[in-house]
C-alpha cells in the first residue's frame, strides 16, 4: 500500500514535470520535486516497516531491492533539483523520475514476490547490508549520468552541452567510489565471510566488474581531449546498460551464487 | 626503451585494455564456463566449439587471453604509477595523492589475486555428530553437535556446527559454533559452514529374522513391483513418530506412494527401525592471497575517497 502511494506520487510528479517542460514560457516548477521527496520518504518507510517485521534490513530480495533503489534515486533527484539551478536540470529530473517509476512498476510485477520473509543464512550479514546499500546509492548517481548523457547527445547547444557534461562527470565522480565500495569491496568481503572465496567469477560478480570497468574507462577518457564529450557520454550510457543487466539480466538469464535478488 | 616506456605510460592504452577486458568478460558470461568438452560440441557449431576449447574460452578467467590482458594492464598501470610518482618527486607536488594510492592499491590487488590463484586450497569434510577429522598443522576438529534451524514456513534459518578444536591432541578451542557468515579461524586456515546432508536409514527384517539396512534411493523387488525408499518424514497421525516414504513402481512407472512406520510390513519385510542423521559439510580454506587483497582493498577505498574529496573541493572552487 505504502509503495503504491509512492508510485502514484511519482506519477503525479512526472505529469507536473511534463506540463512545465512543455510550457512555452519557462516558468519554474516549484512543486514536483517535493512529491519526489514525499515518494522517497514513503518508500523508505516501507523498507523500515518490512525490516522491523523480519528483524533485519529488508533488502534481501528483488522487491525490497527495487523499492530501496527507487527510494534512493528519488532522493538523489530531489537533492539535484535543490542544489543545481541550471535550466538543464528539469529534463534530467524528469528522466530520472521515469526510471524510478519503471523500477516501481517492475516491483509490482510477478517477477518480484512481495512476501515479507526473513533472510536465509547466507544473507544474514552486516557486510550484505553495506554491499547492497552502497551499490544502489552509487548506482542512483549513475542513473543521473545516464539521463544527462542522453540529453547531451540529443542537444546541439554548445553551452548546454558543457553544463550537461559537467553533470555527467560530477555524478559519476560521486557514484563511482560509492559503487566501488559497495559492489566490489564490501561484496568481496561478504563473499569471503560467507563462502570462503572473495571472488569466484560468478556471473553477477563478473557483470558488476564489467560495470565498474566501463565507468573506470569513462573516468580515464576525461584525461584524453579527443575522447571527452561524445565518446564519454556514450560510455556513460553503456555503463548504465551494464548496470541494468547486472541487476536484471544476470538474475533471469545467467543464474549463479547471487540467486537471491 | 623510451618508446616502450611512452607506450606503456599511455592513458589511451589503459582505456583500450580496460575496454577489451570488458568486451571479453561479457562474452565469457554468455558462454557457459567450466563445462565438459562434449557440452560445447553439443551446443555450438563444430568451428565455434573448437575455437572455444582451443583458446580455453570455456575457462576464460584462467585462460592465456585473459591473463595476458591483465598482465599488459598491470605493466601499464605500474608504469603510469611510477611516472606519476617521478613527476610528483621532481615537481615536489604534495596534492592529488588519491589516484596514486588508488593505483598502488590496484597493483597490490592484482598481485594478491595471483597469490590466491596459485596458493588457495580448499576441502570439504562431512561430519556426523561425534566424528573427528584431522587437518594440516596437527589440528583436528571434533563435531559435538549440528543443528538445522528452520523458520516456521520451513525455509532454512540457520545451520550451526558446534566443534572442539585440538592441536597436538590438546584442546585449544572449546565448543565454537560455526555458522554461515561466521567462520572459525585456526592458524592459517578458516573453517566455514558450507553445506549439510541428511542420511536416512531403514533396518528391515525378513521372515527368517535376517536384517538388512537400506538408505534413501535404495529399494528392492517384491513379486513384479519395485519399492524404492525415498525419504523420512513426520507421521501425520502421530507427529512424534517418523514414517518412511516409499515409491511403488511397476514397469518403471510410478503406481503409488506408500507411508510406513516401524513394525509395518513392506513387501516381504517388516520395518525394524527408521532413523536419519544429519551430516554437516565444513569447508576448510587456506588462502595466502586474502591478506594482500584486503590490504589492497583498504588502499583502493582510501585512494578513491581521497580522490573524490580533492575532486569535489576543486569542483566547488
Amino acid at each position: 500500500m505504502i509503495s503504491t502511494i509512492a508510485f502514484v506520487l511519482l506519477c503525479i510528479s512526472c505529469i507536473i514535470q511534463i506540463v512545465f517542460l512543455l510550457r512555452e514560457r519557462k516558468v519554474k516548477d516549484f512543486f514536483s520535486h517535493y512529491l519526489l521527496l514525499a515518494a522517497a520518504i514513503l518508500l523508505f518507510i516501507n523498507i523500515i516497516d518490512r525490516s522491523i517485521r523480519i528483524k533485519f534490513l529488508a533488502i534481501t530480495n528483488t522487491f525490497e531491492s527495487l523499492i530501496f533503489f527507487s527510494a534512493v534515486i528519488t532522493l538523489v533527484l530531489f537533492i539535484y533539483r535543490l542544489k543545481i539551478r541550471k535550466n538543464i536540470i528539469p529534463f534530467i529530473i524528469f528522466g530520472g523520475t521515469i526510471i524510478a517509476i519503471i523500477l516501481l512498476a517492475i516491483a509490482s510485477s510477478p517477477i518480484a514476490p512481495k512476501e515479507v520473509l526473513p533472510p536465509v543464512p547466507a544473507l544474514q550479514s552486516y557486510w550484505l547490508i553495506l554491499h547492497v546499500t552502497f551499490s544502489f546509492i552509487g548506482e542512483a548517481f549513475f542513473v543521473v549520468s545516464f539521463i544527462a548523457a542522453i540529453y547531451y547527445l540529443a542537444t546541439k547547444d554548445g553551452e548546454k552541452k558543457k553544463n550537461i557534461d559537467r553533470i555527467i562527470y560530477t555524478s559519476i565522480v560521486i557514484g563511482y567510489p560509492i559503487f566501488t565500495a559497495g559492489a566490489l569491496i564490501f561484496g568481496a568481503i561478504w563473499a569471503e565471510a560467507a563462502w570462503g572465496n572473495y571472488w569466484s567469477w560468478d556471473p553477477k560478480e563478473t557483470w558488476a566488474f564489467i560495470t565498474w570497468l566501463i565507468y573506470t574507462a569513462y573516468l580515464h577518457t576525461r584525461f584524453v581531449r579527443k575522447l571527452r564529450g561524445k565518446i564519454s557520454a556514450i560510455l556513460a550510457i553503456i555503463g548504465f546498460a551494464a548496470m541494468i543487466f547486472t541487476f536484471f539480466g544476470v538474475n533471469y538469464l545467467l543464474p549463479g551464487l547471487h540467486s537471491y535478488l | 626503451m623510451r618508446y616502450l616506456y611512452k607506450f606503456f605510460k599511455s592513458v589511451k592504452l589503459a582505456i583500450t585494455v580496460v575496454l577489451i577486458i570488458t568486451v571479453m568478460s561479457i562474452l565469457a558470461t554468455l558462454i557457459p564456463q567450466g563445462k565438459e568438452i562434449s557440452f560445447y560440441y553439443h551446443n555450438y557449431s563444430r568451428f565455434l566449439a573448437l575455437l572455444i576449447i582451443s583458446t580455453n574460452f570455456c575457462n576464460f578467467f584462467k585462460s592465456a587471453i585473459f591473463l595476458s590482458l591483465v598482465f599488459i594492464f598491470f605493466i601499464n598501470l605500474f608504469v603510469c604509477a611510477v611516472d606519476r610518482l617521478i613527476i610528483r618527486f621532481k615537481r615536489k607536488i604534495k596534492k592529488k595523492l588519491g589516484p596514486d594510492i588508488l593505483h598502488i592499491g590496484v597493483l597490490i590487488l592484482i598481485i594478491g589475486t595471483v597469490i590466491t590463484a596459485l596458493g588457495r586450497r580448499e576441502n570439504v569434510f562431512y561430519l556426523g555428530e561425534g566424528d573427528t577429522v584431522q587437518l594440516p598443522g596437527k589440528y583436528s576438529i571434533h563435531l559435538k553437535s549440528f543443528k538445522y534451524i528452520k523458520y516456521e514456513d520451513g525455509r532454512p534459518k540457520d545451520w550451526i556446527s558446534t566443534i572442539d578444536v585440538e592441536k597436538n591432541q590438546e584442546l585449544i578451542i572449546d565448543s565454537f559454533s560455526i555458522e554461515v557468515n561466521k567462520p572459525l579461524k585456526i592458524g592459517s586456515m578458516k573453517v566455514y559452514q558450507d553445506s549439510y546432508y541428511k542420511k536416512n536409514k531403514l533396518i528391515l527384517k525378513d521372515s527368517k529374522g535376517n536384517k538388512y539396512t537400506i538408505t534413501s534411493g535404495q529399494g528392492f523387488e517384491s513379486e513384479d513391483i519395485l519399492l524404492i525408499f525415498v525419504d523420512i518424514e513426520k507421521d501425520e497421525i502421530n507427529p512424534y513418530r517418523n514414517r518412511a516414504v516409499f515409491k511403488k513402481l511397476k514397469d518403471n512407472k510410478l503406481i503409488s506412494v506408500l507411508y510406513k512406520t516401524v513394525s509395518n510390513k513392506i513387501g516381504d519385510f517388516t520395518i525394524e527401525s527408521i532413523s536419519s542423521q544429519y551430516f554437516t559439510g565444513l569447508k576448510v580454506v587456506v588462502d595466502p592471497g586474502f591478506i594482500p587483497v584486503i590490504f589492497s582493498l583498504i588502499l583502493i577505498a582510501f585512494g578513491i575517497t581521497l580522490t573524490f574529496v580533492q575532486k569535489m573541493g576543486r569542483v566547488k572552487k
